[in-house]
């Protein structure tokens, strides 16, 4: 790799993402999915499905269990995020049950494109 | 229990702070003579310890408080929000009676100067421990620790130089070749050190989270903390220049790999990134030799501490406003709290002001030295007009918000 390349590829976005399946899922799941994407970072101005926050959602006996993320780890909005996840999740008629997790840490290869 | 801080012990530093960097602008451009020497005039220091104090320590102070537990991840104890609180009120009486001494009442001012010292020292004593407890962000933490190691430094010149004023030089005479090497080593800790330390370690945090990028890894980062303040403590400028372009190479990879471009993320942070050339000008220009001191010191700054600060505040300040009075409550967007266009004008004025305030020192042309600082006035006055809308806005959003029940910001 020439010094040309290695300049480039250090300077160059992170890897491209992978369509995951979460954002395809069907049924109950698909519907969270859909109110969170109603949820709006208000910093950024963009859903946080978008962002690449949401990481796992199941629905099981009326009850939705959320995953999210933040952008950074003791995002200070982090609170607020949870209880506007919820409220999304209330509007769907399912229970919600949302866990913010750090692990792995978000990155810009999570977004959306 | 959150990381947000009760927003009055951000906002009354920093809005304060403000109106203290616009004064120490207008006597630049107008009173004091900008070639006497760092030690001659009265007016000078008058002029720069109000914008150094104003629009860079206070800054530090206020955003030290929200930032610390974005840092750390954990909330702030009880006992820093009670030691936050006094430490506000006092840091900002005491550097009011500092700068009635420097303008003549240097009894006042040594209380002043006393005050200042322990409200700073009450803060770096409450937050060293959060930062040392704390786990992850170990980049982050040793710039932070570095600095309030800085502070510590910075501060003891203070005292000493002081104490010259006053007639009394004791360890000054043994520790100062001549009084401009210490004001030399109060300036380096203290600009440099210190709320240089705290912008770099902030900006490696904030700048990537606005823009959408990865933070830089902890590695380099501690590489670059170790030359840029081995360059200071041994006065070193190449090594401290070496850390400064370690810290724009990091900062730069995360800023264009970042799922954001700079456009779209704002004038504020697009200022800020432009900050960071300024600080790669200044250590080149300090490493070099090829300057005059004073004319470093000044790029420093004015190309790099100020437009930085304004810019990462210009994103911040709505984001926090929004946060505390908005969250839950109303639709309107963190981003419609400030007018861009007001963030796009004092990025310019404080841009071209700064470059021509240097050009000024650089030529020893008093006359453009002045329209440089004119220039940083009018920047001053429009970051102020620029907060200060942010606030007027927030509070008829919230107004609107509390007089409408049921509009909130989540998803009908």
């Amino acid at each position: 790799m020439s010094i040309m390349d290695k300049f480039k590829e250090f300077f160059s976005a992170s890897g491209l993402p992978e369509s995951y399946a979460l954002h395809h899922a069907p049924g109950p799941a698909g519907e969270v999915l859909a109110a969170l994407r109603g949820v709006i970072d208000p910093e950024m101005g963009i859903n946080i499905v978008s962002i690449g926050m949401v990481r796992e959602i199941s629905v099981e006996d009326g009850r939705a269990t959320v995953v999210i993320t933040t952008t950074t780890p003791g995002c200070p909005l982090a609170d607020w995020l949870v209880e506007a996840c919820a409220k999304a999740v209330t509007e769907t008629g399912l229970v919600p049950d949302v866990h913010i997790t750090h692990e792995p840490p978000w990155s810009p290869s999570d977004m959306e494109r | 229990m959150g990381t947000l801080v009760p927003i009055h012990l951000v906002m009354l530093p920093m809005g304060l702070g403000l109106l203290a960097e616009l004064a120490g602008w207008l006597l630049l451009t107008g009173a004091a003579p900008l070639q006497a020497g760092w030690y001659g005039s009265p007016y000078l220091l008058l002029g720069v310890h109000l914008v150094v104090i104003g629009g860079l320590l206070w800054p530090v102070i206020g955003a030290g408080w929200q930032l610390t537990p974005v840092v750390t991840t954990r909330p702030l104890p009880a006992a820093a929000h009670r030691v936050a609180g006094l430490v506000g009120p006092s840091a900002v009486l005491g550097a009011a009676l500092l700068w009635v001494g420097m303008a003549g009442a240097i009894w006042i001012g040594a209380l002043g100067a006393s005050l200042l010292i322990l409200s700073l020292l009450s803060r770096s004593l409450m937050v060293v421990p959060l930062l040392i407890r704390s786990s992850g962000r170990l980049g982050v933490r040793v710039w932070l620790l570095s600095a309030e190691l800085a502070l510590w430094g910075g501060l003891a010149y203070a005292a000493l130089l002081y104490l010259g004023r006053l007639g009394y030089p004791l360890l000054g005479n043994l520790l100062f070749s001549d009084p401009i090497s210490g004001v030399g080593h109060h300036v380096a800790l203290l600009a440099a050190g210190w709320v240089g330390g705290w912008e770099l370690g902030l900006a490696s945090l904030l700048l990537p989270m606005f823009a959408l990028g990865r933070e830089p890894p902890a590695g380099p980062l501690v590489l670059a903390a170790l030359l840029w303040y081995s360059g200071i403590a041994l006065s070193l400028p190449p090594l401290w220049a070496g850390g400064g372009l370690l810290m724009v190479l990091l900062l730069g990879r995360s800023l264009f790999g970042a799922a954001r471009g700079l456009r779209a993320a704002g004038p504020g942070l697009l200022q800020a990134a432009l900050a960071l050339l300024g600080l790669l000008g200044a250590a080149i220009g300090g490493a070099s030799g090829l300057f005059p001191p004073h004319a470093v010191v000044a790029g420093i700054f004015v190309l790099w501490l100020l437009p930085l600060q304004h810019g990462v505040a210009s994103r911040v300040l709505p984001f926090l406003l929004w946060s505390q009075l908005l969250a839950g409550r109303s639709r309107v967007p963190a981003s419609s709290l400030v007018d861009s266009r007001l963030v796009w004008a004092q990025a310019g004025a404080t841009g071209i002001g700064g470059l021509t305030l240097v050009l000024g020192l650089v030529r020893e042309a008093e006359g453009l030295a002045r329209m440089g600082a004119a220039g940083l006035a009018a920047g001053a006055l429009l970051h102020l007009l620029s907060v200060a809308g942010a606030g007027a806005r927030t509070f008829v959003a919230w107004r609107s918000a509390v007089a409408l029940p049921g509009t909130s910001s989540e998803p009908s």
